[in-house]
């Protein structure tokens, strides 16, 4: 456990060798905040609710969006791939610790830099231009968290399940982009699935995906009430379950097929 | 005792055939040929604690995979291996524990940070405790140096310091077996003196088993007392460096001058030119030595000077290798 709590802490001092990554990152991340939250206000166009959602809890809704998809930025899938393609998976490898908790170390190293780093100054910029988005109540903050930590372990081991894939096809491409977008859609991180046709609704609900934005972002601006929120974090917890055993299935088979690359 | 014992192991690759041109490239997205290749074959031998072994061959004869496999990273398709009476296939985290590895070509240091972070880290996975790291840090210091750069970023190391320190991480928890994978590659001179100093001091000093792959002859012929070569996947020859000299070049060569021309013969030499007052023998070292043989001519002519050759060591390896092709070759024998 000192190991990885290490770990992350190494991954934190090497952050800060970068610096200017920082500065175009908030750059970026700055404006697709404001675009999506000048969207949002050109929809609403004055009304005052729509769908029982208020025109700022929206915009609260897209700001903490924007600031928790840069907490959720999963490296262990590059990471596994390029450490696959240029061979050093070997030197992770060849440590007594397991290569995964050394990989989800790194990505919870990145997220507290991207807290400080990223998150924070958004949620200034996101302030002074929109008003702070505050959550409905402190006990719905408090639930948006557990939510928002569960949905982190689900995005991650999705992340790693791809990952893994690179031990067996070595490059994969823009795989990674695709999922990506895929994701952001279908985890109601851009558009809520509320304003989605019911059909498809009913089966982006049942899917993974919704608990790692949707599900916290909607608690965060208080959608749920407290018996909806009991139950959707319960069926949160029950993916994370099975995600997990799948993840612990395929890696016991990804590590008997390992290839290292070069001499 | 044996630290290490691999019996029958076999490594067995998919190659996918690939054809030629354009045609070819859109052929293999449909149907594929598929290859499989051993890249190691049926091999086995046993390492004895505190030994230090030299695991040659040329270029894609093997080596890296059966390093691969013997540290557990990589899954034999059949065979055993034993490490420590441990099969790394089956609890790699407790046989890793014991290993350590250096790869010439690849660093486990972190480039941003400081040498003595990257310490601080192998510190913690491998669970050291304080009074053992001190003392190990204390001795390693001794052997390597390398308190001067442990606080410069390791990405400002030269190449000679970065493979000390790449050798000081590999030997922190004490390991009782060492991999060491080119390590001297690309060192200039003096660095790749003292790195092999360094790995005999560590050997004399804790006992370690090493395992060394190198292309570096020197390094062989400076550290190691026993040799294995493989090649097409199988070992070809196995035994200490002097033996393997005697059966491939059991000739030396003796140079003798004279003070005046002489065409002096030996029963047991044979005399291979005679060029003004200098003579070139050749002969069997099981059949005469080299002082018989001078002391016999001397009888016959006063000798000024005199010069042994040994075959060279590139030459011997050289016709190991061709002989494991089944290629008859005599460059060493001449």
């Amino acid at each position: 456990m000192k190991a990885y709590l290490f770990i992350v802490k190494i991954r934190i001092q090497s952050a800060l060798a970068y610096r200017f990554n920082v500065i175009s990152a908030i750059l970026v991340q700055c404006l697709f905040m404001f675009a999506m939250a000048c969207f949002w206000k050109a929809a609403y166009g004055g009304a005052g609710a729509v769908l029982g959602v208020g025109e700022q809890d929206m915009i609260t809704y897209t700001i903490i969006s924007v600031i928790m998809g840069n907490l959720l930025t999963m490296g262990v899938e590059g990471r596994i791939e390029s450490s696959v393609r240029s061979g050093s998976v070997a030197l992770d490898m060849l440590k007594p610790v397991n290569i995964y908790g050394i990989y989800l170390a790194e990505d919870l190293g990145d997220m507290v830099v991207a807290f400080f780093q990223i998150a924070v100054p958004l949620l200034i910029l996101g302030t002074v231009m929109f008003g702070l988005p505050v959550p409905a109540s402190t006990v719905h903050f408090i639930l948006f968290l557990l939510s928002f930590s569960i949905g982190y372990l689900i995005n991650w081991i999705l992340a790693a399940l791809l990952g893994m894939c690179a031990f067996k096809v070595i490059s994969m491409g823009p795989v990674r982009n695709v999922k990506g977008f895929i994701m952001k859609l279908l985890s109601g991180s851009v558009i809520p699935l509320w304003f989605f046709p019911k059909g498809l609704r009913a089966v982006l609900e049942v899917l993974p995906f919704v608990n790692i934005y949707q599900l916290p972002l909607g608690i965060y601006i208080g959608r749920y009430t407290y018996g909806e929120m009991l139950l959707r974090i319960v069926f949160q917890l029950l993916w994370c379950a099975a995600l997990w055993l799948i993840f612990i299935t395929v890696q016991k088979k990804a590590a008997a097929s390992v290839l290292i690359q070069g001499g | 005792m044996n630290i290490i014992e691999v019996s029958h192991l076999v490594k067995e690759y998919k190659k996918v055939k690939k054809d030629k041109g354009l045609k070819g490239a859109v052929k293999n997205l449909f149907v594929q040929d598929v290859e499989y290749v051993r890249a190691v074959n049926d091999i086995s031998f046993e390492i004895e604690k505190g030994d230090i072994v030299a695991y040659i061959g040329p270029n894609g004869a093997g080596k890296s995979t059966t390093v691969k496999m013997l540290s557990g990273i990589m899954q034999p398709t059949s065979g055993e291996i034993l490490i420590n009476g441990i099969s790394p296939q089956k609890e790699r985290k407790r046989v890793v524990k014991n290993l350590g590895v250096v790869f010439g070509q690849r660093s486990q240091l972190n480039w941003n940070l400081r040498l003595g972070e990257t310490f601080d880290l192998l510190k913690r996975i491998y669970q050291i405790d304080d009074a053992l790291y001190e003392k190990n840090i204390e001795m390693l210091d001794e052997i390597f140096k390398i308190s001067e750069f442990i606080d410069t970023p390791v990405r400002q190391l030269s190449l000679g310091q970065r493979m000390r320190g790449d050798l000081v991480a590999a030997m922190l928890h004490s390991p009782e077996i060492l991999f060491l994978d080119e390590p001297t590659i690309g060192l200039d001179v003096e660095a790749k003196y003292s790195v092999r100093k360094f790995i005999k001091e560590i050997n004399e000093r804790s006992k370690t088993t090493i395992i060394l792959t190198t292309h570096d002859l020197g390094d062989v012929q400076e550290l190691c007392r026993r040799l294995i070569i493989i090649n097409d996947g199988k070992i070809i020859e196995d035994g200490s460096l002097d033996e393997l000299v005697d059966r491939i070049a059991p000739y030396r060569q003796l140079v003798i001058d004279f003070y005046r021309p002489a065409m002096i013969r030996h029963p047991k030499a044979e005399l291979v030119s005679v060029e003004e007052a200098r003579a070139v023998y050749k002969f069997r070292k099981d059949e005469i030595t080299a002082a018989q043989l001078i002391e016999d001519i001397s009888h016959t002519a006063p000798i000024k000077e005199v010069g042994l050759q040994e075959a060279k060591i590139d030459d011997i390896i050289r016709t190991a290798y061709q002989q494991g092709r089944g290629a008859e070759d005599s460059t060493a024998r001449q």
